[in-house]
């Protein structure tokens, strides 16, 4: 499927009506394989790991949150203030916040 | 069954979790609050009666019904767990935080890293002095938890209480200090979100195995620890809900370090 034109994905951000996946695939496999590999996940627990998997309902703690979000700004050379990071519950926001910070 | 201690919400929110381990570790910590602070009403409420709320930055608490026939106790909680150790705090009157952490969790960034990312400068001066990577190690965790609970006892999240905003200095024999940067204090709108100072902590290790702080708002007239009593007044017990209840605070189990 095509990636939504910019203009697109900068609305669908701000509108929680509906939702479309506003980042692409390859920054939510970058962002879920960080997370798998920080949270340090068996098999079982990597196979259920879907975009909107909520970081504690995987396990993580406040120390794994920061290590993801560090992790997170090396891999894409960004920087998330507190207040975003406070906002990233899910994989899928993370990778949202990403591609609008990278872009 | 710790299960049918449960509202209908927490079931949810604890079978959502990835696994069988962390659906029975969000059931048990249910659990416990819910058991504990029945005991702090002298089983006056039943675990399953307690309602809870989120303060706006999503504090949990106690939500009283207005219901005259009932009393209510001004209890605090708050709770921090590990995979292999759940930990909940209550306080009579004052706000509380606790953060319990693995001794030998192994965090997969460089300490030094994590701290010149999120700790604040002075924080990262007294981790680098250190020359022993595993005391180094220790005392990155060590401050890690004070600065978690003193957040989580303050109760407005990460982003309210951001970790590089304020110091927690490690003084020998008594002392664990909070230092705020003096431009976050002298801010005079009385509406501001300052940090405050008036918090005292205590820090410990519990079975060898963890490091847990507390944090509690600082109560003026018991701020003077020259009398031998335990800090803030603190009592650990080991506890299996309905199984077992064992005071460790004063045996091995529990060694004060601050």
């Amino acid at each position: 499927m095509a990636a939504p034109p910019r203009s697109l994905r900068l609305v669908s951000l701000r509108t929680p009506r509906f939702r479309v996946y506003a980042a692409k695939a390859e920054t939510v496999n970058k962002v879920m394989e960080i997370v798998k590999q920080q949270l340090a996940l068996g098999a079982d627990a990597a196979a259920a790991v879907t975009p909107e998997s909520k970081f504690t309902d995987l396990g993580a703690d406040s120390l794994d949150t920061v290590e993801i979000v560090m992790a997170l700004e090396e891999e894409f050379n960004i920087t998330v203030e507190e207040d975003n990071a406070q906002n990233i519950t899910t994989i899928q926001e993370a990778a949202d916040l990403i591609d609008k910070l990278v872009a | 069954m710790y299960m049918d201690l449960l509202s209908p919400s927490e079931r949810k929110t604890a079978l959502s979790m990835n696994g069988e381990k962390l659906q029975k570790g969000a059931v048990l910590s249910r659990a416990l609050v819910r058991t504990t602070l029945s005991r702090y009403t002298d089983c006056k409420v039943d675990p399953r009666s307690f309602e809870f709320k989120k303060n706006k930055f999503g504090k949990p608490e106690i939500l009283w019904q207005s219901d005259d026939s009932r009393m209510e106790w001004p209890l605090h909680f708050n709770i921090s767990h590990t995979s292999s150790l759940i930990a909940c705090g209550i306080t009579m009157d004052t706000p509380i935080g606790i953060d319990i952490e693995e001794k030998t969790r192994k965090p997969a960034k460089n300490i030094l890293s994590l701290a010149r990312r999120y700790f604040t400068p002075s924080e990262v001066d007294y981790l680098a002095k250190i020359p022993d990577p595993d005391a180094q190690h220790k005392e990155f965790i060590k401050l890690w938890t004070l600065k978690e609970a003193y957040v989580k006892a303050l109760g407005r999240g990460f982003s309210g209480a951001p970790f590089n905003k304020f110091s927690i200095v490690l003084v020998a024999k008594n002392g664990i200090r909070i230092s705020v940067a003096p431009k976050v204090l002298k801010d005079s709108d009385s509406s501001c979100d300052c940090l405050s100072e008036n918090w005292q902590f205590a820090l410990a290790e519990l079975n060898s195995s963890h490091y847990m702080a507390i944090c509690i708002e600082d109560d003026l007239r018991s701020s003077d620890s020259g009398n031998g009593r335990l800090p803030l007044g603190l009592k650990v017990w080991k506890t299996v809900p309905f199984l077992e209840d064992t005071l460790v605070s004063g045996s091995e189990a529990v060694t004060l370090i601050s």
